[in-house]
């Protein structure tokens, strides 16, 4: 009973890994990019799209070598117990830091532009609220839900056309001015935008039909890239350059300097769309990471285990104090999740040399 | 004593003790008519009925008098027996418990001295309601049979409209004392046994002394006990039933009640109405768009007013303000107190108008509605604006086609204005994400509650905000996971 309540699809995985990495990117994506490369950030996210749609195919691939197995039984086979458990305990880790970091960011969305006198404290109990009810029945419910974000993705592409008429494609113009260099520099907050598709390797055993996996994932990795690739040109279009330097969250800002015939203000009706979906990329990362918890300890189904859960993480999350000091550890995680997808990429190597465990399926 | 007497025993060779048993068991029930005769053969008998159960006539003319006429009766001659009676029913238990039952349960049961088996014969006839329009559920280009508290009834209504073998009813027995039968029927082919071996395995696991109406079955079995939203289709319409039939749900029919329940059913069975299929698809879906947005309306119209007079002022545009302004400056309370206040005195005209007499009610809600809506207005105790947008609230509530999801809808509606009134659009956003989350948790039988959203169905979602045309209606909803999955050609 309890296991069947994390059976997904892969049509689900799909909406699980979009609106991961949707929710954490596209905040701060167009500004970080205007810093390093200028109005030419778009091409940045087409190429890191399409080399990170390569990545998606090799960690499906490792998985598919071994049979419904994750990765934490899988580095117990190719490294040993002991080793395998350090990684594992690394790998949790850097998901546990992931939840912190994301609700924090989140929250800051909401402190900074919408509810300025809410402690932030009070913000993330309320965020936690529905991904705990969610969590606390299985991964299947987190990832029904999941599927909200293309609503909110489809909310924003008619949030663009509204504002199409505004939009002065000067500013994209010369086309590619930055060069490699521009590429290069992007690097960082390309990665970090789309972090979010290495839960493939956690969750790959709940999948139910696993020969669809591979054509759902990278299908989740091209609606996002071209999701990020409109949002960059319209954004950079809409301020230019320079202006986009200056603002920290320039989708908010974008909605709000559109002017609707009767409602003012629409940025608070914005954010209240975009709240539950980006909540939920908050959600995907917090209930693997307590799937993950739950799987490498042994857990049992208790309701004492969740709310501790998220006791620490609601703790952790408070720990940065300003939008800088977000930055600092942003980077960290950016690291940590690059790593994390060398690492399940030499581990897709490896199998070939130390064969034990594999078994590879149709 | 009664309790001292095994009654759970085969009948004894000796007449006397037969009787002595059976009598001593049902003794203090003036009802139940003891008839003792002398047969032709010279033997001692008894005929025991139901008065009032039992159809007196048919009894006389075509049980009593052959029995009496027999020249010889023994356990030789009960094998021709179904020969010489010119009933309908006959049984020959030989269980004094299934004596006792079947005389409780209306049949006229003669017993006879030399016979260790008794004669039980089904011979009803009692008072019952006429077949009417079901009050709750109102149609205007819908059938307007409804079920009543017969269940024989019910059961001939649905063979009625599906003449087909395929029809089946699995029996059960529920009640320690009331020993009420439940029937749950289907359409064999269609429905999906797995689904029917869950039904099965709740309604036995069922320990309880009686079940008045169908509300306390549903509310034993359903999967979430404390979920306020409804899981299992509570109707009276039989338009509704056979569409659930057809499409491989289960209907789940309790004697003595005249609501049914179907299940699984979606959220949005709740939504639709019977008519809806009965007009034309464009009318259909008009309404269909038009409950949503009032479904929508009644959620969260309030706690959204609210929450933007308490706190985000600015997002209402400045002509508006203006007005509001004016409109609340004379109200002494904070937004959430005046619409309580509104809310309280709609509730109680609504649940005064209920139990009282129509020709009352209309007094009432002008009483309710105009002057006290009117004058405490007047008095500076609400505003205007306030009163109108919960009554829009209660109106879009009002449209919903079923009882229970109304109750939800209110009771969340309450939570909302509580939650936006201290928290701002986080109160309104937080308990709707809540809702959300809740209706995708939810399980009718198993089955996803929510099902064409999450989990997505593109092929159902053509009859649930929309109702396409009926010739793109060939497949059955998946929500039931039905055995057969299209409408027509090979299933008649």
């Amino acid at each position: 009973m309890d296991k069947r309540k994390n059976n997904i699809t892969s049509a689900q995985l799909m909406g699980l890994i979009v609106s991961i990495q949707v929710g954490v990117g596209m905040t701060g994506l167009p500004s970080n990019l205007a810093t390093v490369c200028g109005h030419d950030g778009w091409i940045s996210v087409l190429i890191y799209g399409i080399i990170i749609t390569a990545v998606i195919a090799l960690i499906i691939k490792l998985m598919n070598r071994y049979n419904n197995k994750s990765i934490y039984e899988i580095n117990k086979f190719l490294y040993g117990k002991y080793l395998g458990g350090l990684l594992n305990l690394l790998i949790v880790l850097y998901l546990w830091y992931s939840v912190c970091l994301c609700l924090r960011s989140y929250i800051n969305v909401i402190h900074a532009d919408l509810l300025r006198s809410t402690p932030s404290f009070v913000l993330c109990v309320f965020t936690l609220i529905p991904t705990c009810y969610l969590a606390w029945y299985g991964l299947k419910y987190i990832t029904r839900f999941a599927q909200m974000i293309y609503l909110s993705i489809g909310f924003c592409l008619i949030l663009y056309v509204l504002v199409f008429s505004e939009l002065r494609f000067n500013f994209l113009m010369p086309i590619a001015q930055s060069g490699i260099e521009g590429i290069k520099a992007s690097f960082t907050p390309c990665i970090f935008a789309f972090l979010g598709y290495d839960v493939i390797s956690i969750i790959y055993p709940e999948i139910t039909n696993k020969q669809k996996a591979m054509k759902f994932a990278i299908g989740s990795n091209i609606i996002t890239t071209i999701f990020f690739v409109i949002l960059v040109l319209v954004t950079t279009s809409f301020f230019g350059e320079e202006m986009l330097k200056k603002s920290i969250y320039p989708m908010i800002k974008l909605s709000r300097s559109y002017r609707a015939p009767i409602i003012e203000r629409m940025d608070v009706l914005f954010i209240s769309v975009w709240l539950p979906a980006m909540a939920m990329s908050i959600g995907g990362y917090f209930s693997v990471t307590y799937y993950s918890i739950r799987k490498l300890l042994n857990l049992k189904k208790k309701v004492i285990y969740l709310i501790v859960f998220t006791l620490i993480t609601i703790l952790l999350s408070n720990v940065p104090k300003s939008i800088s000091n977000i930055k600092v550890y942003t980077n960290i995680m950016t690291i940590s999740g690059i790593i994390f997808s060398i690492f399940l990429v030499i581990c897709y190597l490896f199998s070939f040399i130390r064969k034990k465990g594999v078994n590879p399926h149709v | 004593m009664a309790e001292d007497i095994n009654t759970d025993v085969n009948l004894y060779n000796d007449y006397e003790k037969n009787f002595f048993i059976i009598d001593e068991t049902l003794k203090d029930c003036p009802d139940i008519i003891r008839r003792q005769v002398i047969l032709n053969s010279g033997k001692k008998g008894c005929f025991f009925f139901v008065q009032g159960l039992c159809d007196l006539d048919l009894f006389q003319r075509d049980f009593m008098t052959p029995l009496l006429n027999l020249q010889k009766l023994d356990s030789e001659e009960i094998k021709y027996l179904p020969n010489k009676l010119p009933v309908a029913g006959l049984t020959f238990p030989i269980v004094i418990d299934k004596i006792i039952q079947d005389i409780l349960a209306g049949n006229a049961v003669f017993i006879c001295d030399g016979l260790n088996t008794g004669i039980s014969c089904t011979l009803k006839k009692y008072e019952k309601r006429t077949i009417e329009e079901p009050d709750g559920e109102k149609s205007i280009r819908g059938d307007h049979d409804g079920f009543i508290e017969d269940m024989a009834t019910n059961i001939a209504t649905i063979r009625r409209k599906l003449k087909t073998p395929n029809l089946k009813f699995k029996n059960f027995t529920v009640g320690n004392i009331s020993h009420q039968t439940v029937n749950v029927a289907y359409l064999e082919n269609i429905a999906n046994p797995n689904i029917l071996q869950i039904i099965s395995d709740k309604i036995t696991q069922l320990d309880s002394d009686s079940f008045i109406a169908i509300g306390y079955l549903e509310q034993i079995i359903a999967d979430h006990p404390n979920s306020i939203f409804p899981q299992y289709l509570a109707t009276e319409r039989p338009d509704k039933a056979i569409a659930g039939l057809l499409e491989g749900r289960f209907v789940i029919m309790l004697q003595e009640t005249s609501f049914v329940m179907i299940a699984p059913v979606t959220y949005f069975a709740f939504t639709q109405a019977p008519e809806d299929y009965s007009t034309h698809w464009v009318g259909a879906t008009y309404l269909r768009m038009l409950r949503t947005l009032a479904t929508l309306i009644a959620f969260f119209l309030p706690g959204m007013y609210i929450a933007l007079l308490s706190f985000h002022y600015y997002m209402i545009p400045l002509h508006l303000l203006v007005q509001l302004a004016q409109s609340r400056a004379k109200v002494p309370f904070p937004p959430v107190i005046e619409a309580f206040m509104v809310e309280f005195m709609i509730e109680m005209v609504r649940e005064a108008s209920i139990r009282l007499p129509s020709f009352i009610t209309s007094s009432i809600s002008i009483v309710g509605g105009l002057v006290i809506g009117q004058t405490a207005i007047q008095a500076g105790i609400v505003s205007d604006l306030m009163v109108i947008v919960i009554a829009a609230s209660a109106i879009a509530g009002f449209t919903m086609p079923t009882y229970d999801l109304g109750i939800s809808i209110r009771i969340t509606k309450y939570v909302i204005m509580i939650t936006s009134s201290i928290f701002g659009i986080l109160g309104v956003i937080i308990p709707m994400v809540m809702v959300l989350a809740h209706l995708i948790v939810l399980d009718s039988l198993g089955e996803p509650y929510f099902q064409p959203i999450a989990p997505f169905k593109f092929s159902d979602l053509k009859d649930t905000y929309i109702r396409a045309p009926i010739r793109y209606l060939k497949k059955r909803p998946d929500i039931a996971k039905p055995l057969d999955k299209e409408r027509g050609k090979k299933n008649g």
